[in-house]
C-alpha cells in the first residue's frame, strides 16, 4: 500500500462524471494519475485550465467520488486508509482532525465573524475559547486583515480579504495533509509573500501539501516536485528546478 | 495519536413504512424507477422503504427530497410518531442498546423518546402547546423526563429560553402570542430540555422569514457545536442542508437514492435524481 515514510500514494486515479441529464454522457476529469508523497513533501500540480488539476485535489478531499484507483493515506495514528473508498464518516473525521482544503473561493457560514470563523476550527479540536480567539487574532494580524474587520462577516469582505481568511482558516489548524486549489490567485504581492511564508513554515513542521498553482514563483518557492497535467493526464513529474 | 472513535447514537436498518395492506409487488412496482410510491396493484402507499443509516455523536445528517419522498415519514417513524412496518432501529446509548426499538413496548418507546430524543416539527404548534406558557412548555418536557423539582425546572426553562433568545420577560407568556420564529425557538428549547443525544428537525425553517430562518439555523449550528447533539435534519431546501449537514441522504419515492458527504452531493451528484435536484437550485 504505502512504502515506508510515504504518507500519501495515488494509484491509477480516474474521475469520470456521468451526466444523466445529457443521456449518460461521460466526461473524464482526470485519468491514470499516479504519485506518492513523503511526510512534509510539497507537490505542485500545474497545467492549463481544464487539464484536470482540481479533479485530483477534489478526489483527495472526496468532494469528488473517485471512479477508479486508490488514494492510500497514512493517518496520524499510523493506520492506512484508502480515501477513495473510505466511509463518509471516516472522511468527516479526517476533515475535522488532520486534513484541510483551501478552495478558490471562500465558503463560510454567514453571520459568523472573521475571528470566530478562524477560532471555530480550533474549538472543534478542543482548544479553549479564549485561546482559540487569541490565536485567531494572531492569524488575522499575520494575514494583514485590518483589526476593524475582525468582528465583521467574511462574506462581506473583498475578494482578496476573503481569500486570506480562506487560507488562514486552513493554516491555523496545522493540518497533516493540506490541499490547495490556487490559494494565492487573488492576493496582492505582499499578502502572497506572507501566505507563501506561512506555507513554508507549515511544510517545515511536517505538513504534506498538494497544491494547484498557476504562477511559477509560488511553485519555485514551495514545491519539491511538479506534476504537470495535460488533457486529464500526467504529462510529466519532475523535480521543481527542472520545470521552472 | 489514537484514532478518535465517535460514539454511535443511532443505527437504522431497512426501515420501511407502508400505508395500506401491502402486496408482494409493492416494493417492485414503486420507487424512483417507476416514479410512484403508490402500488398500482393494491393501492398501498410505500412511504419509505429499506432505509438504512447510522448517526454518530455531534453529527448532522441532512435528508433532502421533494414533497412525498418519504423524508418526514422516516423521522416520524424514528420518533415513534408513526409505527414502522418493518426494519430495525438501535440506539447504543440506551441501556437496552441491543434491542430493536421498533419492537419494544410502547412504554419503553415513550421512555426512550422522553430521555434520548427531541423533535422539532415544521409547525411549532405540533411540538408546543399554545395555551401553556413558554416556560410551561419546557417544564412539560422535563416532567416527562422525570424531573420534578420546581426550582430546577424553572431554572432549566429560563436557561433554555435564554439560549434560544426568548426574552426572560416572555417566559410566562403564551406562545399563541408569539411570532412564528419565536414559537419555533420555544419548540427548540423544549426539544432540548431533556438534554437528548439525538434531535430530529423536520423542515424547521420552512415558512419562516429569511432573517428569522437565519437565526434558527445559527442556533441549531451552535447547539451542535456546543452540546454535541446528533441531528437528523429534514428539508427540501438544499441551501439549509448545505449549511447544516456533514452528510446528506437524498430520497425519492420512498427510497434513499444517494448518501454522501454534503459537498460531494452538491458538486458530484451520482444519481439521476440528485443531479436534477442540484441543477434545479436557483
Amino acid at each position: 500500500m504505502l512504502a515506508e515514510q510515504e504518507i500519501l500514494s495515488i494509484r491509477g486515479l480516474r474521475k469520470e462524471f456521468t451526466l444523466h441529464m445529457l443521456g449518460g454522457k461521460v466526461i473524464v476529469g482526470c485519468d491514470d494519475v499516479n504519485f506518492s508523497l513523503k511526510q512534509g513533501e510539497f507537490m505542485a500540480i500545474v497545467g492549463p485550465s481544464g487539464a484536470g488539476k482540481s479533479s485530483i485535489v477534489k478526489c483527495l478531499y472526496r468532494t469528488y467520488l473517485p471512479t477508479f484507483g486508490q488514494i492510500w493515506y497514512r493517518r496520524a495514528d499510523g493506520t492506512v486508509l484508502d480515501l477513495a473508498t473510505a466511509s463518509e464518516q471516516q472522511i468527516v473525521q479526517l476533515r475535522q482532525t488532520e486534513m484541510a482544503y483551501v478552495s478558490q473561493f471562500l465558503k463560510v457560514i454567514p453571520r459568523i465573524s472573521a475571528l470566530d470563523t478562524l477560532a471555530s476550527g480550533l474549538r472543534q479540536r478542543g482548544v479553549e475559547m479564549a485561546t482559540a480567539r487569541r490565536q485567531a487574532g494572531d492569524f488575522l494580524a499575520m494575514m494583514n486583515i485590518d483589526e476593524a474587520l475582525w468582528d465583521a462577516y467574511p462574506s462581506t469582505f473583498s475578494g482578496g480579504e476573503q481569500q486570506r481568511i480562506n487560507v488562514a482558516r486552513a493554516l491555523i489548524i496545522r493540518p497533516r495533509l493540506l490541499l490547495l486549489d490556487e490559494p494565492t490567485a487573488s492576493l496582492d504581492a505582499e499578502t502572497k509573500r506572507v501566505v507563501l511564508q506561512a506555507l513554508l513554515t507549515l511544510k517545515s513542521q511536517g505538513t504534506t501539501i498538494v497544491g494547484i498553482f498557476h504562477d511559477t514563483e509560488s511553485v519555485k518557492r514551495l514545491a519539491d516536485r511538479c506534476f504537470t497535467m495535460q488533457a486529464g493526464r500526467c504529462k510529466s513529474v519532475s523535480k521543481t528546478r527542472e520545470v521552472v | 495519536m489514537a484514532e478518535k472513535t465517535m460514539k454511535r447514537v443511532l443505527e437504522v436498518r431497512g426501515l420501511t413504512k407502508v400505508y395500506g395492506d401491502a402486496c408482494p409487488d409493492c416494493e417492485r412496482l414503486t420507487g424512483p424507477e417507476s416514479g410512484v410510491n403508490q402500488c398500482p396493484r393494491c393501492g398501498s402507499i410505500v412511504a419509505c422503504s429499506d432505509v438504512s443509516l447510522t448517526l454518530d455523536q455531534g453529527e448532522i445528517l441532512g435528508i433532502v427530497g421533494e414533497s412525498g419522498s418519504g423524508k418526514s415519514t422516516l423521522v416520524r417513524c424514528l420518533y415513534f410518531d408513526e409505527a414502522a412496518t418493518g426494519g430495525e432501529v438501535y440506539m447504543p446509548e440506551d441501556e437496552a442498546g441491543t434491542l430493536n426499538l421498533l419492537t419494544v413496548s410502547s412504554q419503553k418507546k415513550r421512555h426512550i423518546r422522553n430521555h434520548l430524543m427531541g423533535m422539532v416539527y415544521q409547525n411549532p404548534l405540533m411540538g408546543i402547546k399554545p395555551h401553556f406558557t413558554a416556560g410551561g412548555n419546557v417544564a412539560e418536557k422535563l416532567l416527562t423526563a422525570e424531573i420534578y423539582h420546581f426550582g430546577d425546572i424553572r431554572a432549566r426553562a429560563a436557561e433554555l429560553l435564554e439560549r434560544t433568545e426568548i426574552p426572560r420577560a416572555r417566559m410566562d407568556d403564551f406562545p399563541s402570542r408569539f411570532s412564528g420564529g419565536m414559537q419555533q425557538r420555544v419548540q427548540i428549547a423544549k426539544a432540548l430540555a431533556n438534554n437528548p443525544p439525538l434531535l430530529f428537525l423536520d423542515e424547521v425553517t420552512t415558512g419562516l422569514d429569511v432573517s428569522v430562518q437565519a437565526r434558527v439555523l445559527d442556533l441549531i449550528k451552535e447547539i451542535q457545536q456546543e452540546l454535541k447533539v446528533a441531528m437528523i435534519a429534514v428539508s427540501h431546501d438544499m441551501g439549509v442542508i448545505r449549511m447544516l449537514a456533514d452528510r446528506t441522504c437524498v430520497m425519492k419515492n420512498g427510497r434513499m437514492v444517494e448518501m454522501g458527504l454534503t459537498d460531494q452531493i452538491m458538486e458530484d451528484p451520482q444519481h439521476f435524481y440528485t443531479q436534477l435536484l442540484v441543477h434545479s437550485m436557483v
